[in-house]
């Protein structure tokens, strides 16, 4: 797992993630996940992600990839 | 913009709070949410209880019981002060001010300037700003600041989102003309392109309260609020805090001519312990310079979190002991607002139970 994913998979609470899982079958994706991932991402990484960017996101890949250019792009 | 204030203090505080406590555990009750998950936010963002005002209590009732009760003890005197400033987002008509209502249930004098601002988070911090400004004119002596809201009552019970960490409370501060006061010194912006980020969609006159309005809707995310509810944007305040207040306080301190190891507290506005932690984090203040225990013992009754947080949190020292205090308030509007100032020895220093 990239270091992304592995951030996301400890927010959610299990051993593994993969690119293609579909993060609204996970009980544990809630607001409260979605803010302590951000904070996370954010402490880590310096980016900020809008509420409305996180409610495009359907995979775990969409989340790292977004995650990604904002960090290639520096927010 | 900067502002400065010379020869002023603030002299007095008292907080009330309504008796009335509630726990998350009970609260949980209410939500669309498994109570593993519900345990799981309870300890993250740092909720235990927090205090909520008994059906129909109005901010006036917490104003008035709190001024009978300094009266009462000698420690303000109801000639004493020529301006009486409440900033209230939950005032208890749109027609009179409440400020007004409260004048009159205390028969206060006429020659009194009596004003409501409608201000949120920062509003302490505003209603500070303001009451420096009116005790520049000669005929002002003193100002009596009230800070105050009951917004659980605009709160739904099944909202995860906000209803375990709102609190009601109010607070009454004294603030007195002092030729040997150190300056004060604060910064305060605003951008209204954000201002939904926190809001109460339905009840003033863009969309009147009707029987559409008052349904509870599952907002797509197990929580339920109708639009005559608070609803706030949990990941857009968090990013707003995280952009703006760090660099604010920068800003104050250069204007002030300060460094940070001058600051004995960062004495701040209480949306919850995640959120404070997490600026203090970026801030690189200690937990420690940075209390944000309120919103665990009371929630967050939005501006009044900060002379809440100096009464629980120095009320045994303040009324003995000089601080320095960075305050800040941050939030609804969106506004952002901070102040460099000489904290104590204080008059008094008390948060009393309604």
């Amino acid at each position: 797992m990239s270091p992304i994913l592995a951030l996301l998979a400890q927010k959610l609470e299990v051993d593994a993630l993969d690119r293609n899982a579909v993060l609204a079958d996970f009980p544990e994706w809630d607001s409260l996940t979605v803010l302590a991932f951000l904070a996370a991402a954010h402490a880590e990484y310096g980016v900020t992600v809008e509420s409305e960017e996180i409610a495009r996101i359907e995979t775990a890949g969409d989340l790292e990839d977004l995650i990604q250019s904002k960090r290639q792009s520096h927010g | 913009m900067n502002f400065v204030f010379t020869g002023k203090r603030l002299a007095g505080l008292l907080t009330v709070l309504p008796a009335n406590e509630r726990k998350f555990v009970d609260d949980m009750r209410n939500f669309d949410f498994p109570e593993s998950r519900s345990l799981k936010l309870k300890a993250v963002m740092g909720y235990d209880r927090h205090r909520v005002v008994a059906e129909g209590v109005c901010v006036s009732d917490l104003a008035v019981f709190g001024m009978r009760s300094l009266f009462d003890r000698g420690l303000l005197g109801p000639d004493d002060f020529d301006a009486l400033v409440l900033v209230t987002q939950t005032p208890d008509y749109f027609m009179p001010p409440t400020s007004n209502v409260i004048q009159g249930r205390l028969r206060l004098k006429h020659d009194l300037f009596c004003l409501d601002i409608n201000q949120g988070c920062a509003g302490f911090l505003v209603g500070l700003i303001e009451s420096f400004l009116l005790l520049e004119q000669p005929s002002i002596r003193r100002v009596v600041l009230i800070n105050g809201d009951v917004v659980s009552r605009k709160v739904s019970m099944k909202d995860r989102n906000s209803y375990p960490l709102i609190g009601d409370a109010l607070s009454i501060t004294v603030l007195d003309k002092s030729p040997d006061a150190p300056p004060i010194h604060a910064n305060l912006q605003m951008n209204g392109e954000k201002c939904e980020a926190l809001m109460i969609p339905a009840g003033g006159f863009r969309t009147p309260s009707s029987p559409e309005t008052a349904l509870l809707r599952d907002v797509g995310d197990n929580n339920h609020r109708s639009q005559d509810h608070l609803v706030m944007d949990g990941t857009a305040v968090f990013n707003f805090v995280q952009l703006e207040v760090p660099p604010m306080i920068d800003r104050l301190l250069e204007f002030a001519g300060a460094t940070r190891e001058s600051i004995d507290y960062y004495l701040f506005h209480q949306p919850n312990r995640f959120m404070l932690q997490k600026l203090a984090d970026k801030m690189q203040v200690p937990y420690a310079k940075m209390p944000s225990n309120v919103v665990e013992h009371f929630g967050n009754a939005s501006g009044v979190t900060i002379p809440t947080n100096i009464a629980f949190n120095l009320g045994n020292t303040v009324t003995s002991t000089r601080y320095a205090a960075c305050l800040a308030g941050f939030g609804v509007g969106l506004t952002w607002s901070s102040m460099l100032l000489q904290l104590g020895p204080l008059d008094f220093c008390e948060l009393i139970d309604f």
